[in-house]
């Protein structure tokens, strides 16, 4: 195997091309607020915004990285793109329709199209129930397959997952926690969505058993032709998955763009202090670091700063940026960074 | 009588008695920590790194655990000591720190509270002398405004903010040892690299020794000075950091870095990786226990390979040298 189908559909999404093809997923201004406690004293009740007018597009075949620390709002921008939580604002389309605020009813059939794969199998497997009913669960449900047809289909499933045919006797609690992820992707499969929405998918494995399925995701992008949006905090993880990355901080997309721009160059003063903080067991020695974070708590998401909302943590920051809140633009070196004085 | 290291583990092992027989945890395992130096113990789940680090302040307390080996903490024996001693080493002499810092820290009272206890425990402070070293401690352990975070209770704090506190109590009694069970796993990378730079501080200023256990290798290379790779309870490869991560000899190690992606240089199409589970039963009677998962298994694998020296590291494969030393790290390339 070579490098090009990881880095074909890049090539294909280059916003250049004359035809523009439709974006699988294209959100605008797309916003969630959470209101919190309040439930015996009203005066207590706070408004905390987890996705703060987030705009973005997604390319058929893009693979588009989700990354940033707990608490700002990767999970939830994954839960609206597949509408497991309402929005609260801005519009959503997929695949040309407009599903930002279609009723549940109406959810209903795209669901097989857009599917979603969480961190811990574990939590969404019956235990009661044998791996074969829990495959062939969806394909009942959306009527996908006639009950003579179920077992083959649940075999082939199966095997684009790598795990033998018998294993639909088998329960959920039998499996180790690589196999169980691989019944999750399964799962998402049986219906042949477009898009899929991987929440850490990886995160709880072992690094061994976590190279699988990094490598079991590649396989299958190029074989079903999906797309995906992968939501991780490892970063190496992404980086080795997505074509396109989206860089979260505070319910916001402070930075997006081709993976290899913004691992080798990133703009925005954030991404590169997140890159800078990890640590690279390739380099075989300390890293030398240059944008460490003051020690400061990041502000919560019940109280985003009216400038940028990285100010408060930022080295770079100067008057304008507590002022005037910078909007998502693109820098050159290709990608768009909401800074006013970006690197 | 020659200089023996701070702490210095003999042949440990840890089985337990279950159902289906004994479980073998740790077998054989021998490691040096010197004061002031990080030992990275490395592995993924089921390989008892935890158990190894468990049984150096004598914490598995499971009646079904059997447990041989000598643990010795600056030349005083700790297996088999009564428990009403090692209460008193515990926190004084070794602490310990936890994945979760909610295991060691009690939701019901301040976290000033809860450091002024373990202080006193140990010392002979008054109340007020403890209270103001507990803030000194805060603050030296990268927290803002220790006066009133000692006000707080543990539920009002970040997980960051929570593990500096376990840290905070850890080093109060400036113990000469601090064993920590994956302490910034669950941590956030901005928060991870702030607490292993307060650790290194820690042992640079103090001479306090570390022993590190993580799955993360990269972690391991920030901070460690000596590394052990344990796989299935044993121990297959260890050495200094440098060495080994420059050229790990074991087909596990060799694995683990081919499991990781590389954050920088060109992307491989597929990671390598290693094939198959990690065993979830321990040590097995007989053989190597990585030999089901090995490329490079041949008939001497059926032996149990002995941990030798080699290249400046211990391994244990019987591999020869040649093939070994063929052992690439994944990314080199961006070096």
């Amino acid at each position: 195997m070579t490098a090009m189908p990881l880095l074909g559909p890049l090539a294909a999404a280059a916003p250049a091309a004359a035809a523009e093809p439709r974006p699988l997923v294209r959100a605008s201004g797309l916003t969630k607020r959470f209101v919190t406690g309040g439930s015996w004293f009203p005066s207590r009740r706070r408004v905390l915004t987890a996705v703060d007018d987030v705009s973005f597009a997604v390319m058929p075949g893009e693979t588009l990285g989700l990354v940033g620390e707990s608490g700002c709002g990767k999970s939830t921008l994954g839960r609206c793109l597949t509408r497991l939580h309402d929005l609260s604002g801005g519009r959503l389309e997929f695949d040309g329709r407009d599903i930002g605020a279609l009723p549940m009813r109406r959810m209903r059939p795209l669901r097989a199209e857009l599917q979603m794969v969480f961190q811990d199998p574990h939590a969404s497997l019956n235990p009661r129930r044998r791996i074969g009913d829990l495959l062939a669960e969806p394909l009942r449900v959306h009527r996908l397959a006639s009950p003579s047809e179920i077992e083959a289909r649940i075999a082939e499933l199966l095997a684009s997952v790598e795990l033998p045919a018998d294993f639909s006797r088998r329960y959920p609690h039998e499996l180790s926690g690589g196999q169980r992820q691989r019944i999750g992707i399964a799962r998402a499969l049986a219906l042949r969505p477009k898009l899929i929405v991987a929440d850490e998918p990886v995160s709880a494995l072992d690094v061994s058993v976590q190279a699988q399925i990094v490598n079991l995701f590649c396989d299958l992008r190029d074989r079903f032709n999906l797309t995906y949006v992968f939501i991780a905090h490892d970063l190496a993880v992404v980086r080795q998955i997505s074509t396109r990355v989206a860089v979260m901080y505070l319910g916001a997309i402070v930075e997006i763009g081709d993976v290899d721009a913004i691992f080798e160059a990133p703009r925005h003063p954030y991404t590169a202090a997140l890159l800078d903080a990890i640590p690279e067991p390739h380099l075989g020695a300390r890293k030398a670091r240059s944008a460490r974070l003051p020690g400061k708590e990041p502000p919560s998401p019940a109280n985003i700063p009216a400038g940028c909302r990285f100010e408060p943590r930022c080295a770079r920051a100067r008057d304008r940026c507590r002022k005037e809140r910078p909007r998502l633009e693109a820098k050159d070196g290709g990608t768009l960074a909401a800074c006013h004085f970006p690197l | 009588m020659p200089a023996e290291p701070l702490l210095q583990i003999r042949d440990l092992s840890v089985a337990f008695r279950t159902e289906r027989g004994l479980v073998r945890a740790v077998e054989g395992v021998s490691l040096d920590v010197e004061a002031g130096r990080v030992l990275g113990l490395v592995g993924e789940s089921g390989s008892g790194k935890t158990q190894t680090l468990l049984s150096i302040l004598g914490l598995i307390l499971d009646p079904n655990a059997v447990l041989s080996g000598s643990v010795r903490l600056d030349g005083e024996e700790l297996v088999g000591m009564p428990h009403r001693r090692l209460r008193r080493i515990r926190g004084a002499r070794a602490a310990m720190i936890f994945q979760d810092p909610m295991t060691a820290l009690t939701p019901v009272h301040t976290v000033g509270w809860q450091i002024v206890e373990q202080i006193r425990a140990h010392s002979s402070l008054s109340k007020r002398a403890a209270r103001d070293k507990a803030v000194a401690l805060l603050a030296e352990c990268g927290i803002p405004d220790p006066a009133r975070v000692v006000e707080r209770y543990p539920h009002e704090l970040s997980g960051g903010m929570r593990q500096r506190v376990v840290i905070a109590m850890a080093v109060s009694c400036e113990p000469r040892l601090i064993v920590a069970d994956e302490p910034t796993t669950a941590l956030d990378v901005t928060v991870q690299a702030q607490i292993l730079a307060l650790l290194d501080r820690l042992r640079r200023d103090h001479g306090t020794g570390i022993v590190f256990v993580t799955h993360d290798l990269g972690v391991v290379s920030e901070i460690a000075d000596t590394v052990a790779v344990m796989y299935a309870g044993r121990i297959v490869e260890s050495g200094p950091v440098q060495a080994l991560f420059a050229a790990p000899r074991h087909p596990y190690t060799h694995g683990l870095f081919n499991s990781i992606p590389p954050l920088r240089g060109p992307r491989p199409a597929r990671l390598t990786g290693i094939p198959g589970l990690p065993p979830s039963r321990g040590a097995p009677e007989a053989g190597c226990a990585f030999a089901p998962r090995c490329a490079y298994a041949f008939a001497p694998c059926a032996a149990r390979p002995p941990l030798v020296p080699e290249g400046g590291s211990r391994v244990a494969c019987f591999l020869p040298r040649e093939t070994k030393q063929g052992f690439r790290r994944a990314g080199e390339i961006a070096a």
